[in-house]
């Protein structure tokens, strides 16, 4: 049988694999990438169909366990309030996601030194930064550079629209007189990279049929194949080969028809994600590795970290955008920098969302009770559609090591392999924080006119962030990855998605997820020759 | 033999005829908005497409239903009069979480409901929608406050 051995192994062709695969490319490496899903067919997405609104709720929800595809791996949620929300395939979560892409902050980066919580990351926004601006020009990012919540970054391309929505929450935000600003976004408001300009189909979170949004299924990785990495779909990973030297050797996995095939690689990139990370990880026990692999620690799969959401809508007599343009829009952040007068430590985010289309507004409508049914249902309906807008907050999460990744015993995924189950709690900080957040949301609401205020937190599918569950530092007794995303234990194992993430910040991290595995594939660059001391 | 008499349908006709008339109870036909109830056909099939993901609870629920309609009233839900189906509805909570869902997805994703609103009839793509700029000079008072993230 022919030899199947690779330079580079990445394991999973999302937001960091795919950024690390191009950015590796350059040196020439035989390069490959096994991904568990396919390649998504924009004229299979949501919009492009009349009953776009059901189908977003189902065949592409963002939930693992409802998509059910034969693609996805079932997840246990029952032991946490917040349900995971990913996407397996080429593009990875940047196919469902909503292309809000804002940076951390400076001061994300020392938590600890700032606030005396958690732990400062090894690395700081300078060292991130010209990652970040190498990310954006990749990804194509519209927004409005001057932010004051920010340090200087450049502009690409222009905002996305305000619209109705926009205008109606601005309004609010300066009668309080506190800061908003256009999110930025992986929305193109013009032709960028080969790709056409948003024309506001509003299913952003369904995949985008025009291709406007940047997935990596469209952005990094055309530059990556033609710079000639091996993309193979349809491979799930069972588990990473250890060598006798302890070094990792490659890689076991399943094809599209279930049949067991080995790849031996040189290096191997993990870049599965917060629960996929540690899940392939603790799958991959071994004589050298009884309690999974890079895991002397016991940090594999701890300090797992989402962002408990808060949601905060109303309703008002002006048009709203409804589910018309690009869900994002504005975001505020007046209370992300610590305040501990506010009762809690770290901040929060608020993204403003123009609202929903009218199936989506009238079903959730009519099970909290707020549309009736029967005789008044048409004048109770038509009274909702495009007049309610609002916004989430989207808080930091602290890292728990009570908060885990761990294996079920019993749940196993289509090809037999052990599912993951998580343990997951709110924490008293959290909880304050999302208090607070719908309060200063409803005053929001309330100056710019908004009546009949619903408010959700957290919300329960909202698991969207994935973070902290092989983590990175220094002292190898409390961190996974070196500063430069190597295993401690195993020399040749890299990792560079959101489980490398030592705090969670208060914003979407995928643009810091990015940014992250391109700094580690240019480290790796930089070290080849001496990548394994 | 038994196994060869079967349907590919989810519901019994009778279960059908009954989510069938709940559904006309929950979104009914209007003459002041021109619109038909949720029992026109078109809009019934996606419903009963959409709530196929859910026979056993939908089936089990609608057994409880007509227990209670047996035990209270002494026929089945579809033999009883407008206003005490309604008032049975209204004491179905588990079985009405799970249809009211189904049933606004289903209605206001048909495009002849739609244009009754004055919404766009056809699917997002490819046409897509015009979205305001806005007013930008909104921002101008954001624009005078100082940088305020924390210099570490």
């Amino acid at each position: 049988m022919k030899e199947d051995h690779v330079d580079v192994l990445v394991i999973g062709a999302g937001a960091s694999g795919a950024a690390v695969a191009w950015s590796l490319a350059e040196t020439k490496m035989k390069i490959v990438c096994l991904e568990q899903g396919e390649w998504a067919n924009p004229k299979d997405y949501p919009s492009a169909h009349m009953d776009w609104e059901s189908k977003w709720l189902n065949e592409f929800s963002y939930d693992p366990n409802l998509r059910a595809r034969q693609t996805d791996y079932p997840i246990n949620n029952m032991e946490s309030p917040i349900q995971v929300a990913n996407f397996n395939g080429v593009g990875g979560g940047t196919i469902l996601y909503a292309g809000h892409f804002p940076r951390f902050h400076p001061s994300d980066f020392r938590v600890k030194t700032l606030d005396g919580v958690a732990e400062d990351w090894p690395i700081d926004y300078q060292t991130l930064e010209p990652y970040y601006d190498e990310n954006d020009r990749m990804m194509g990012v519209s927004g409005l550079k001057g932010d004051p919540a920010y340090p200087p970054k450049p502009q690409i391309m222009p905002p996305v629209p305000l619209g109705k929505s926009g205008t109606i929450l601005a309004n609010g935000f300066n009668k309080l007189g506190w800061h908003w600003w256009p999110s930025d976004s992986t929305v193109a408001t013009e032709q960028y990279d080969g790709r056409d300009q948003c024309i506001n189909l509003g299913a952003c979170v369904s995949g985008c049929a025009q291709g406007a949004k940047a997935s990596t299924d469209i952005t990094y990785w055309p530059h990556a194949i033609r710079a000639g990495v091996e993309l193979r779909v349809r491979c799930r990973v069972r588990e990473i080969i250890v060598r006798k030297d302890g070094m990792a050797g490659g890689a076991i996995y399943y094809d599209g028809k279930g049949l067991e095939k080995k790849i031996t690689a040189e290096v191997v990139v993990i870049a599965c994600n917060g629960i996929g990370t540690p899940r392939l990880l603790l799958n991959s026990k071994s004589k050298l590795f009884p309690d999974g692999l890079a895991n002397s620690s016991g940090l594999v799969g701890k300090n797992l970290m989402f962002h408990p959401y808060s949601a905060i809508f109303g309703k008002f007599d002006a048009e709203t955008d409804g589910a018309r343009g690009p869900g994002n829009c504005i975001w505020s952040q007046e209370f992300y920098e610590t305040d501990p007068s506010r009762g809690f430590l770290r901040g929060f985010t608020f993204e403003a969302s123009r609202g929903t289309g009218p199936a989506l507004t009238v079903a959730r409508g009519m099970t909290n009770h707020r549309i009736a049914w029967g005789a008044n249902h048409h004048q109770s309906a038509r009274q909702a559609i495009n007049k309610i807008t609002g916004m989430v907050g989207i808080c930091e999460d602290l890292p728990n090591e009570n908060n885990q990744v761990i294996l079920d015993p019993h749940l196993k995924d289509s090809d037999g392999i052990p599912a993951p189950k998580l343990h997951y709690a709110l924490s008293e900080n959290s909880k304050r924080m999302l208090e607070f957040s719908i309060a200063r949301g409803i005053e929001i609401l309330e100056a710019a006119g908004g009546e009949d205020i619903q408010t959700v937190a957290p919300i329960p599918d909202g698991g969207w962030h994935l973070m902290g569950t092989a983590r990175m530092g220094i002292d190898c007794t409390k961190s996974v990855v070196n500063e430069w995303g190597r295993c401690h234990d195993v020399k040749n194992l890299f990792i560079v998605d959101g489980s490398i993430f030592v705090t969670s910040a208060g914003v979407n991290p995928t643009r810091t997820i990015q940014a992250l595995a391109l700094y580690v594939a240019d480290t790796m660059k930089h070290r080849l020759t001496t990548l394994f001391d | 033999m038994n196994q060869l008499i079967g349907s590919t349908s989810p519901f019994s006709e009778e279960n059908r005829n009954t989510l069938r008339k709940i559904a006309a109870l929950l979104i009914p036909k209007s003459e002041e908005f021109k619109v038909p109830g949720a029992d026109d056909d078109a809009v019934f099939t996606h419903f009963i497409k959409l709530a196929s993901g859910q026979t056993n609870s939908i089936n089990k629920y609608l057994e409880d239903l007509n227990q209670i309609c047996r035990n209270d009233h002494g026929d089945s839900f579809l033999k009883l009069q407008n206003d005490e189906q309604i008032s049975l509805l209204n004491n179905s909570e588990s079985l009405l979480e799970l249809l009211l869902s189904y049933v606004s997805l289903a209605y206001y994703q048909d495009p002849r409901i739609l244009s009754t609103l004055s919404l766009k009839s056809s699917p997002p793509f490819p046409g897509g929608y015009n979205v305001e700029q806005g007013d930008w000079s909104l921002l101008d008072p954001v624009k005078k406050r100082d940088p305020f993230y924390r210099k570490v």
